[in-house]
């Protein structure tokens, strides 16, 4: 139910001005122009790459249940909200996902978390054991991390689980996806659930489940600076570059001073690819500077025919502001942070 | 003397099983050696145990990933911190470690495919090692029933003033044993063959037609003790016996490689703690599932060769309990098998491809890329491309079909003559010596007399309230 719910959402903001693969690569976290620039101009952050093993298969399963089920309707490559849909979602809260900064990467915490709680489980009752963990880093990691904490201590192993609950209590997640996600930790004579027995447990379909746990996941993370012994598991996690890597090349040769056109020649691309970089510039980079480009004025109108019409599409402004290039639409709107959705 | 008390000190046993003794002396005497012992007899203490009497590096050469990740994980059991696997699906942050301290570790393992790396080579030429290891050694022999060509360059990779070789197999004839003696260049190789024979394992063939095969399963599983494994042909198969199973109140799990690699630890951690009774699943499950108890072994299809079914039954009754190993055939299962073995062979068209691709400059796994095989298919192609002259890659791939055939038909032969064990132990060159009791079905089996009968369990439902399942996780201390 929670994915039938995020997917129509999302589509909900995209506002009838994306295809029917769009939330896909959204959840995937393709790296491509269009899907970045699509984050900062629907203010999609915190849904990007939050699935990033999604199969397209699962995903076209869910995607024609929506459009059956009347929720979803296609047009011409464009996804309309029904009426119905916008019932269906009234009230829907996608709760504290922050796939932006984390991309894949808060499994590693989960990981590390898993085996601290897999050691002090067997640790109490003296019995060894076969990490679920088999990645060496992970291994290491979390070795250093208890020796440093000196685990042995009853004083740390209570610590610890009251920091774990106290946290996880006032992570702001419905009840239902707090389950989910401790019930894939594994301990003394408790092994973890697969998706599949969660699914027949619980009663939610299993790509739900999977959104809840990330959804939990997210939740916890966010807010670890009162739970010192989890915040340690979640060292190096967070994503500070936010380029992709082509865009991060084109990055460096723009703040050496090279212009649009000497970069495409150097990079031996397109200029419209250099655009494309540029265009993600603006979106992430708050102090990108964009009146290198065009004047304050032509901004303002820009924006102003974007308000208006209620439109992102290139063409019908580029209609109404003619002086304007197609670039400077896709900078402008890249560049707009304010939303109706904040 | 001194060999029991590291035996005690280090892995807590009182006592050797049989070979194990015999095999480690004749390692630590400097010989050459090879060791045929059968499935879940102890292979591995016969390198990990001379590991700790000699200094220098155990390098261990094994064939199959998720093996060598279960030896790294019992050694780091016991406590072993010198442990590590080199193989090309590490992430780079875990090899750049690995390549860190590769002088530093008391056991390293390596898949064979890194031997073609000069890299490697050298490495390994640099390290002091005390004992080279050839896991799974039958693969070598291209008369095997998984013959891995890069097997073939272990005696070239290795150092001129090498240390001796211990090659260890379950399943290895006395013609795969010759190949092992000479691709691996032996020296005086030291033989030690014990009775593949396993007297606790009772093996049963049960015709059927199509359309009650299903049925008589579940009714088997529902009448006997587990724990059990059923094991079937295809993931589909596997997912449907567990929804049935389920729905007759057993505690069962399906188990693919098409699931999650988390998903899959869980149900094997599940099935060794005794949360789940029955497994049914694909061949992808069993390795490194050290379960003592199995009471039964199923399978609802003909496995392909005598290695591939006495390893999968193999895993019944390691505790010396007696256990029953049920085959369930249908008249078509032999060409279903046989169908399934032969596409991994290259076709013609295949090999066309392969040579139009080598000859336009482009790399050949490509193909394995786009999907114009699979990746075994390409392993065998390189392999005999490189080896032969492209008109007699054809005869080859010919040759090879008429072998799997063959290796089908003596399976089939066996199980459907007049004494299972007997034909099984025929196939290893031994003989029956000994009348046991139920032997087979051949023979006459009374499954009472094996089995105890299954008892009604009502599934213990697990809470799933998030706080009480934190707590029991982690206990508190009780002041």
């Amino acid at each position: 139910m929670y994915a039938s719910k995020l997917i129509v959402y999302i589509f909900a903001r995209y506002n009838g001005q994306r295809g029917p693969s769009s939330v896909y690569h959204l959840f995937k976290g393709k790296k491509s122009g269009q899907t970045i620039q699509d984050v900062g101009l629907f203010q999609l952050h915190p849904f990007f790459s939050i699935t990033p093993k999604l199969h397209k298969t699962q995903y076209d399963t869910y995607f024609n249940q929506l459009i059956q089920q009347q929720f979803l309707l296609l047009t011409e490559h464009t996804v309309y909200v029904t009426e119905k849909g916008w019932a269906f979602i009234e009230g829907f809260d996608p709760g504290p996902l922050d796939g932006w900064h984390y991309r894949g990467n808060e499994m590693i915490f989960m990981k590390r978390l898993s085996l601290v709680v897999q050691t002090l489980s067997h640790y109490a009752r003296g019995a060894s054991f076969i990490p679920i963990e088999q990645d060496g880093a992970i291994q290491r990691y979390v070795k250093s991390y208890l020796r440093a904490h000196q685990f042995q201590q009853p004083l740390f192993q209570e610590t610890f689980t009251k920091q774990f609950i106290a946290r996880l209590d006032t992570t702001r997640v419905e009840e239902l996806s707090k389950q989910v996600f401790v019930l894939r930790l594994s301990g003394y004579e408790m092994s973890g659930h697969t998706w599949q027995q969660i699914q027949t447990e619980l009663g939610e379909d299993v790509f739900s489940l999977q959104l809840r746990f990330i959804q939990c996941l997210h939740g916890l993370l966010m807010q670890l600076t009162e739970t010192p012994l989890l915040e340690d598991l979640a060292q190096h996690i967070k994503i500070e570059q936010h380029y992709t890597q082509s865009t991060e090349k084109t990055f460096s040769l723009f703040k050496e001073g090279y212009t649009l056109s000497q970069i495409a020649q150097i990079r031996h691309l397109k200029e419209s690819t250099i655009e494309d970089h540029f265009a993600e510039m603006a979106m992430v980079d708050e102090d990108f500077p964009i009146y290198t480009f065009l004047s304050k004025e032509l901004r303002r109108k820009i924006e102003d025919v974007a308000t208006k019409l209620q439109t992102t599409k290139l063409r019908q402004i580029k209609e109404n502001v003619e002086q304007a290039s197609y670039f400077q639409i896709r900078l402008v709107l890249a560049a707009r942070r304010e939303s109706k959705w904040n | 003397m001194e060999l029991e008390h590291v035996l005690k000190e280090k892995f807590g046993y009182d006592s050797f099983r049989e070979g194990q003794k015999e095999v480690i002396e004749s390692i630590l005497n400097g010989q050459d050696t090879f060791a045929l012992l059968p499935t879940g007899k102890g292979k591995s203490l016969c390198y990990q145990l001379p590991g700790y009497m000699m200094n220098g590096t155990v390098l261990i050469i094994s064939p199959l990933l998720s093996l060598m990740q279960d030896q790294v994980e019992q050694l780091k059991k016991l406590g072993e911190k010198r442990v590590a696997a080199l193989n090309s699906f590490l992430s780079k942050e875990e090899k750049r470690f690995v390549w860190q301290h590769i002088s530093e570790f008391r056991f390293l393992f390596l898949s064979p495919e890194m031997l073609s790396s000069t890299i490697v080579r050298e490495k390994i030429h640099e390290l002091n090692l005390s004992l080279i290891v050839v896991d799974e050694a039958h693969c070598i022999s291209q008369w095997g029933f998984d013959f891995r060509p890069e097997y073939l360059q272990i005696a070239d990779a290795m150092p001129e003033n090498r240390p001796p070789i211990l090659a260890l197999s379950a399943t290895a004839t006395k013609a795969m044993t010759e190949d092992i003696s000479t691709y691996l260049k032996m020296n005086d190789m030291q033989t030690f063959r014990y009775s593949v024979d396993r007297a606790n394992l009772h093996y049963e063939v049960v015709e059927v037609e199509s359309f009650e095969k299903q049925q008589k399963i579940m009714e088997q599983i529902e009448q006997f003790e587990g724990p059990g494994i059923v094991y079937t042909q295809s993931r589909k198969k596997a997912e449907k016996y567990a929804e049935q199973l389920a729905s007759k109140n057993i505690r069962c799990a399906f188990y693919h490689a098409g699931m999650e690699q988390e998903d899959r630890r869980f149900i094997q951690h599940q099935f060794l703690s005794g949360q789940l009774d029955w497994i049914c699943a694909t061949n992808a499950f069993g390795m490194g599932v050290h379960k003592e108890n199995i009471r039964q072994i199923i399978h609802d299809y003909i496995p392909q060769n005598v290695a591939s079914y006495m390893q999968e039954v193999g895993r019944a009754g390691r505790d010396g309990q007696a256990a029953l190993c049920t085959i369930y055939v249908e008249a078509t299962d032999w060409t279903r098998t046989l169908e399934v073995a032969m596409l991994d062979l290259p076709q013609q068209w295949q090999i066309d491809e392969f040579l139009r691709y080598t000859q336009s400059g482009m790399r050949p796994d490509l193909l394995v890329t786009e999907g114009k095989m699979s990746e075994t298919t390409y392993r065998v192609l390189a392999y005999w491309m490189n080896h032969l002259l492209p008109e007699d890659v054809l005869m080859k791939v010919q040759q090879l079909a008429m072998t799997k055939k063959q290796q089908l038909s003596e399976l089939v032969h066996i199980l459907s003559g007049s004494c299972i064990r007997e034909g099984l132990l025929r196939y290893f060159d031994e003989e029956k010596n000994v009348d046991i009791a139920n032997c087979c079905s051949s023979c006459g089996l009374n499954r009472h007399e094996i089995l105890k009968k299954h008892i009604k369990r009502n599934r213990s439902k697990e809470s799933v309230e998030w706080r009480e399942r934190i707590q029991r996780l982690l206990p508190m201390h009780s002041n």
